[in-house]
């Protein structure tokens, strides 16, 4: 998309005004961040139009003048990403509302009945995938209160960013759930396990897309090339690598493989976001639960005959358990910091 | 106005009158005609003989949030071989236009009494002797 016209191309202060402002605007979709460009230097080249005739004889000047009434950059740009902020919780949140809606009324018209896939008996293993399928719920409903509690918020955009990305993993785990559950429902009822291995492809693609998210940023933010050759002589310069040459040094004196191997670990570690984890391991566990509604009910005949009671208060501890551990692990990633910091009411100082 | 664009307004020192009032004042300048961004500007300068002289980038935020809220409506054109956006008042904008030129005159009544009653304290003793 043209964002600007012939006259003044080049490096003249209005596009060099131009590159600043794009910058600060990477928070912005590709197309709306367009468009606000546009807006800017039409504005830039009409003030600069004007100012040629009145107060600055030459262009340069011109634009010089039009660039500073315009305002700093970064200031601009935090002002459209305070508008967008807002934008982007709403949008948010009437997705993660639309899905979960979706999904409780899918789920009351297939019924309650458990997903027939797959043949583990192992109790213990059974246990583990129901606590994983817990945790998911847990997480899902502490979500959809936390969501509807900020949606009203005035949150900064990287606030309004952390959230979209808990709601987007949460609903696209709950799509995969209820697409696994109506594929075992059919399954049951005769049918094929198309929607099942639908199911699972879903999980899959969340987890890749995660994955593949991870590595463009990993890209972005650091020159693996650079920090490799830095980390290696030990002398880490760009401040993101010097967390990474402490890890570095711990692998001192071991071959240069192990070295790269390590710098690699650590540069994943420091880099990954919580999102990204809860993407896999929601996928992970949304699977496990499709595994798990095939057990319930081998897992009661086998509980009554190993003493129903004490096999079902272990059930009822770990169930317990599990909320908590959906609170610890999942809400992070979803925005729960919002409610403890001022991100959730009104800041000063937006971006 | 909400309070991320307020505090953003705030931070760069735009003084409490105009922040307040800065939708009511776009919708006015736009209810003359459709125009694009720095047409608003320049129109609001001019129309306040040079006292509302605001930072000019902090219109275009504005703007897009009274376009998300339904109150204008944009559409682009090509000038010149740049695109230019063109905004214009919904009816919904008319409204809101009327409600708030509604409280401003009320607001104006109310507050040029109380100074018209202080300034006759002053010229003359109290008013009440």
């Amino acid at each position: 998309m043209a964002e600007h016209s012939g006259a003044g191309a080049g490096h003249g202060p209005i596009e060099l005004y131009l590159t600043s402002v794009r910058a600060h605007l990477t928070g912005l979709p590709t197309r709306r961040r367009a468009r606000v460009m546009a807006e800017i230097t039409d504005h830039l080249y009409c003030a600069a139009a004007d100012l040629t005739d009145d107060q600055a004889p030459d262009d340069m000047r011109a634009e010089a003048e039009a660039v500073r009434r315009f305002g700093a950059p970064d200031e601009v740009a935090a002002g459209w990403l305070a508008v967008h902020a807002g934008d982007l919780l709403r949008r948010a949140v009437w997705t993660w509302s639309c899905t979960l809606a979706a999904v409780a009324a899918a789920t009351m018209a297939t019924g309650a009945g458990p997903l027939l896939i797959g043949g583990l008996v192992n109790p213990a293993v059974t246990i583990a995938l129901f606590v994983a399928t817990q945790t998911a719920c847990a997480t899902a409903a502490v979500a959809a209160c936390l969501v509807w509690l900020v949606r009203r918020s005035c949150p900064t955009h990287q606030d309004a960013v952390h959230v979209r990305r808990g709601c987007v993993v949460s609903a696209g785990a709950l799509a995969a759930a209820l697409v696994l559950r109506v594929g075992g429902v059919l399954t049951d009822h005769g049918g094929d396990h198309g929607l099942w291995l639908a199911g699972v492809a879903t999980c899959a693609g969340i987890a890749g897309a995660g994955l593949v998210s991870t590595v463009r940023q990993l890209r972005r933010a650091v020159s693996l090339t650079a920090a490799i050759r830095s980390l290696l002589d030990y002398r880490p310069e760009a401040p993101r690598t010097r967390a990474l040459g402490v890890a570095a040094r711990l692998a001192a004196g071991r071959t240069p493989r192990s070295r790269r191997v390590a710098l690699l670990v650590c540069l994943v570690a420091t880099r990954v976001r919580d999102w990204q984890i809860v993407a896999a391991t929601t996928a992970l566990g949304t699977v496990a639960a499709a595994q798990l509604g095939a057990m319930r009910d081998g897992l009661t005949p086998s509980l009554a005959a190993h003493g129903s009671l004490r096999a079902g208060v272990l059930v009822a501890a770990v169930e317990l358990a599990s909320v908590p551990l959906a609170a610890a692990t999942l809400l992070p990633a979803l925005g729960w910091r919002l409610l403890w910091t001022d991100g959730i009411r009104p800041r000063r100082q937006p971006g | 106005m909400d309070n991320g664009l307020h505090s953003y307004l705030d931070s760069l020192g735009m003084s409490a009158d105009i922040r307040g009032h800065l939708d009511g004042l776009i919708l006015a300048v736009l209810a003359g005609g459709p125009l694009h961004g720095y047409a608003v500007i320049q129109e609001l300068r001019r129309r306040s003989g040079g006292e509302f002289d605001l930072p000019e980038g902090t219109v275009y935020p504005a703007l897009q949030r009274l376009a998300n809220g339904g109150l204008i409506e944009s559409s682009w054109v090509t000038v010149s071989g740049r695109r230019r956006r063109i905004y214009r008042l919904t009816t919904s904008g008319h409204a809101a236009l009327d409600h708030e030129r509604a409280a401003w005159r009320r607001f104006a009544d109310a507050a040029g009494a109380i100074f018209a009653g202080g300034l006759s304290a002053a010229e003359g003793g109290p008013a009440n002797g």
